[in-house]
């Protein structure tokens, strides 16, 4: 192949979720940027690896900030794209077993009562089995089979070009240059970008990730529908559980572990506290799946290495949120407050000297 | 014109193929469902009876009925009597038994009964009007699934071989496993054996199917390695053997369990399933398959009235149509959605005088009030234009073309690749322990599902007696199957589902990007609610959806990876069920979220609230009561000593740490005034 058959283009994204779609979108409209997207086009048929919501549990002020101002940037992006009903407004309840996330919950709770987020402590009794538990209003739930299919026709309609990533490799890196090298192509990009756990996991060992990372099992279900009821959130940080109850009654549910691990928490979460009433839910769909997290808990979003490689993973379940930010980050455009921000979620010795710690997955989980 | 009160039982014929080969005519026997006396024969199962009653609703679905079918029945809850024990049983295995009484598994009490005209209650017993559905309320609970799926295996067999599938293919493989000295265990589904030999029949060359397997099983009877399952249903399968549900009869009682068939090599010779035509409609009551309606007939004699048209893709359905014309059923029509389809069948019904039409495909099926359906025909070459013609009748036998059963293999993990010339989902790769022989691995007819069935035996007996594979010169005069019909769907008419099993997975509406469109269609048909029922997707559902393009086809295998077959349960687990006591309140190192949030300096130090308070771990505090935005917040609860109520633990930075400093807690919209105490 001469290099007359290499395809150019200023960034490249590799994904597999809704984000990575979003940023690619977001290079080509806003930044004029020639972007070519390496999709895993099997994630929009597979059970969900990821729920869009406008709601991560944080523990730092500025990671709330960066969260409020994310969402109302990207809420309308969502929108225009996919029309009203991409978007859903949804209530959620915040649970915890252990006391270590109570505390943590509590201080969250705090900081967000001073802000005037619609978050309430539920009284104790209602809730017996668990230590801590909130509701949370005003959510806004991404639903996937509305948003995915009209996200696909924007990226045609601001030219972006799509490949299926399989068997995607990363090939030489210069100094100006990534060649990427895919089954029956090669293609040349300035910048490439690995923009959610999917693509680190999959790639990362081709970058310079070093420590950032752990490896994790994550399984995810479907229930059969039940009574019809109200769209709802269930959220437990303690193993990233989150169940979302969907209007025909049938519970769509992620959580880190095996399948053993999700129905004990399965059990925890929804069945003891009398979620429902049902003492056994037959499953349509399961499936376990690797995924990365960052050992420190905290967003992270910069260059893996000294190539023009980015990485960007740890933004939970707001991750589709922050594309704009991302977007910003990747053509050096960033305001001086996610400057600040994103200083200290690279891979450089800020994130190692201060810390940033986001998540509220405490280290003696208990259950 | 279909006529209002129609009959369900052929009449009897000893030397027809649709006599009812498996019923007594002369010993009728009656038993209760739902306080409702059924009437059948013996050797009905509980499923023929019901139908052959004129049972063929299993209730609303989305405001439409959906028909009961072998495929689609609710279980059954046969209550005790004497010599009885009360067991789940389903309706489409288990034999109908004399003066048992049985209600539906899963049916809410509660379950309101369908409102209908006072004038309908007061005249109903007048002209006896049988009513046609079990008024299973599927739109609020769906079908419940078969308790039997979850049960603990009570009983464990060793053999050396498990063949599963009773059909051709399955028989040869036993036999060729007993004759080279190995113990064998066959499971069938059925009462009988055979599979589905007599409905494909025979090519030519071949002997006719009823002596192939005659012989087979005569063979099978003298052949004391090989044990027989009967009514066993193989639930799944892996590398130690295969789980089966088997129901028997014993002393005028049912009773069914869970045994284990241990066996390091298991043969699946579990058939082909036939694909559902996509048009709304497509499973009301009086829609069949070609297979299903044969199978009823040979073995139950039952047919839904006197009227009838098929529509097909595949040549072997044309014979159902002429055995029903044999049995005096008037036949309205045999369309092919192929554009010029050859085969000995069509030549048959010329000869019969049926009327014949190619290139048709069925547009829509609507249920009439006197339970006739009115069947919309369309031309294949243009699915999106009715031909104007309506035809009415009381039962449309349609068939899309088959597909391999592979629910087991794909259970085991075996991997699932689309077929495009096919347009079917076929295995690929290896499942260590499992193999697969007959229809299912893509053989078609009978002598190459024999030899199948012989060989994979003695490929796995590592034999060296390859016989290679036959020859068949048949495509010169029987059309291949064709490609399934699609009708021009209107998604409005949401009766539309991808295929005949317990998912309930209709086609996805097409996306809508004009806003108020949006609010329109969306908001009354969500797509995901669209997508399914209370059951797993079954591969024929994965099948429609490649082909309607919902899916790409080299995802397929994925898609069906993580959502096709029984998937199991979650159960509540009261074990793990641990009441956790709230925070102690006990004063630990600052959490590493709190680092350097309010200075690096900051402390752990006692302070003193201003009169007995209780306070929360987080709450936040402030140098004065101007400013209560967090930002300017000076530090945080981070615990509390449980015996002094009024001194609490701050995170604090320390310039506020000193003796003199007062500052304001904030706690919920109260605020309480605090200081450092030493």
């Amino acid at each position: 192949m001469t290099n007359s058959n290499i395809e150019n283009f200023d960034v490249g994204i590799v994904g597999a979720s809704l984000a990575s779609a979003l940023l690619a979108g977001l290079l080509a409209r806003d930044h004029k940027q020639k972007t070519c997207l390496f999709l895993n086009q099997t994630a929009q048929h597979q059970l969900s690896r990821e729920i869009g919501l406008s709601f991560n549990c944080a523990m730092r002020p500025e990671t709330w900030t960066m969260q409020n101002l994310a969402l109302a940037e990207t809420l309308p992006i969502i929108t225009k794209i996919g029309g009203a009903n991409a978007v859903k407004k949804t209530s959620g309840l915040l649970m915890c077993h252990n006391e270590a996330t109570a505390d943590a919950l509590s201080h969250m709770y705090h900081y967000l009562h001073a802000i005037d987020y619609e978050i309430e402590r539920l009284a104790q009794n209602e809730y017996p089995h668990c230590a801590a538990a909130y509701g949370i209003d005003n959510l806004r739930l991404i639903r996937p089979s509305v948003f995915w299919p009209a996200l696909i026709n924007w990226l045609n309609v601001v030219g972006v070009t799509v490949f299926d990533w399989q068997g995607l490799q990363i090939g030489t890196k210069k100094r100006q240059s990534i060649r990427v090298n895919l089954t029956q192509q090669k293609v040349e990009v300035g910048q490439l970008v690995l923009a959610d756990e999917a693509a680190i996991l999959a790639l990362g060992e081709q970058t310079e990730t070093g420590s950032l990372f752990e490896k994790k099992n994550y399984c995810t279900v479907i229930t059969q529908p039940l009574e019809k009821t109200t769209e709802t959130l269930i959220l437990n940080p303690e193993h990233a559980f989150c169940a979302r109850v969907r209007p025909d009654g049938a519970f769509e549910i992620l959580c880190e572990g095996d399948f053993t691990q999700l129905e004990r928490q399965f059990s925890n979460n929804i069945m003891a506290n009398g979620v429902l009433s049902e003492k056994k839910v037959h499953l349509t769909g399961r499936a376990i799946f690797p995924s990365i997290r960052t050992v420190d808990g905290a967003p992270f979003a910069g260059k893996l290495g000294r190539s023009n490689i980015w990485g960007s993973a740890g933004f939970g379940q707001m991750s589709v949120f922050f594309a704009p930010m991302i977007a910003r980050l990747i053509c050096s455009k960033s305001t001086p407050d996610e400057a600040n921000y994103f200083a200290v979620r690279g891979n450089n010795k800020k994130r190692n000297s201060v810390q940033i710690f986001d998540g509220c997955a405490m280290e003696n989980e208990r259950i | 014109m279909a006529k209002h009160k129609r009959s369900y039982r052929l009449p009897y014929d000893q030397d027809a193929l649709f006599s009812g080969s498996e019923i007594n005519r002369g010993r009728p026997i009656k038993f209760k469902l739902e306080n409702r006396i059924i009437h059948g024969y013996v050797g009905d199962t509980i499923l023929s009876a019901l139908l052959a009653s004129g049972i063929d609703s299993v209730g609303l679905h989305d405001g439409q009925p959906v028909a009961l079918s072998e495929n689609f029945c609710p279980p059954v809850l046969i209550q005790p009597r004497k010599g009885q024990e009360q067991c789940v049983l389903p309706m489409d295995r288990t034999p109908a038994l004399d003066g048992l009484e049985m209600t539906l598994y899963g049916l809410s009490k509660n379950t309101p009964k369908p409102v209908r005209p006072k004038i309908y209650n007061t005249f109903s017993g007048l002209w006896k009007k049988t009513n046609p559905s079990l008024d299973f309320e599927i739109e609020e609970q769906s079908l419940p699934y078969g308790p039997w799926l979850d049960m603990a295996e009570q009983e464990s067999f060793d053999f050396d071989l498990v063949v599963v599938g009773g059909g051709i293919a399955g028989m040869s493989a036993a036999l060729t496993g007993a004759k080279n000295g190995i113990k064998v265990a066959l499971v069938e589904k059925q009462s009988v054996l055979g599979g589905d030999a007599m409905f494909f029949g025979a090519i030519e060359g071949e002997k006719r199917p009823e002596d192939f397997v005659r012989e087979l099983v005569a063979e099978l009877k003298n052949s004391p390695l090989v044990e027989t399952f009967m009514l066993s249903e193989a639930l799944s399968a892996d590398q130690d053997g295969v789980r089966v549900h088997k129901i028997s009869v014993a002393q005028g009682a049912i009773s069914s369990k869970i045994i284990k068939l241990v066996a390091a090599h298991t043969v699946l010779a579990t058939g082909v399933i036939e694909k559902l035509p996509l048009f709304c409609g497509n499973r009301l009551p009086g829609v069949i398959g070609a297979k299903s309606a044969f199978h009823m007939a040979a073995k139950f004699g039952i047919w839904r009235g006197e009227t009838v048209a098929l529509n097909t893709v595949s040549s072997a359905a044309s014979q159902t149509l002429l055995l029903a014309a044999d049995m005096g059923v008037k036949v309205i029509n045999l369309t092919d959605a192929r554009p010029n389809p050859k085969s000995r069948f069509i030549e048959f019904a010329k000869a019969y005088g049926i009327s014949l039409a190619t290139g048709t495909l069925i547009m829509s099926a609507v249920q009439e009030n006197d339970q006739s359906l009115t069947v919309q025909l369309g031309l294949s070459s243009d699915n999106s234009k009715p031909t104007g013609e309506k035809i009415i009748l009381d039962q449309l036998v349609v068939n899309g073309g088959w597909h391999p059963n592979l629910q087991l293999w794909h259970g085991a993990g075996g991997k699932l690749m689309w077929s495009g010339n096919t347009q079917q989902l076929c295995a690929e790769g290896e499942v260590f322990g499992l193999i697969l022989a007959g229809s299912c691995n893509g053989e078609r007819h009978m002598s190459e599902c024999k030899l199948s069935g012989e060989q994979v035996v003695l490929s796995m007996l590592g034999s060296q007696d390859n016989k290679g594979k036959i020859a068949l010169n048949i495509a010169n005069y029987e059309s291949e199957d064709g490609t399934l019909p699609v009708s021009n769907l209107n998604l409005e008419h949401s009766n539309c589902y991808l295929d005949m099993n317990t998912s309930l997975m209709r086609p996805l509406p097409k996306l809508q990007t004009n806003f108020w469109k949006q609010l329109l269609v969306l908001q009354k048909k969500d797509p995901e609610i669209l997508q399914g029922g209370n059951h797993g997707t079954c591969l024929g559902d994965v099948v429609a959806k490649v082909i309607l393009g919902e899916i790409s086809p080299k995802i397929a295998g994925v898609f069906a990876a993580e959502r096709c077959g029984y998937l199991g349960a979650l159960t509540l687990q009261d074990k793990d069920v641990q009441p956790q006591s709230p925070s102690s309140l006990t004063p630990q190192l600052p959490p590493p979220f709190l680092m350097g949030r309010f200075g690096s300096l900051a402390q752990v130090i006692k302070i003193s609230l201003q009169g007995m308070q209780h306070v929360e771990v987080g709450c936040l505090i402030y140098a004065d009561h101007e400013n209560f935005l967090p930002d300017a917040a000076i530090g945080v609860v981070v615990g509390a000593n449980s015996s002094e109520k009024q001194i609490v633990f701050a995170y604090l930075d320390k310039n506020y740490c000193a003796k003199n400093s007062h500052f304001v807690l904030k706690n919920g919209t109260q605020s309480v005034p605090a200081t450092p105490d030493f």
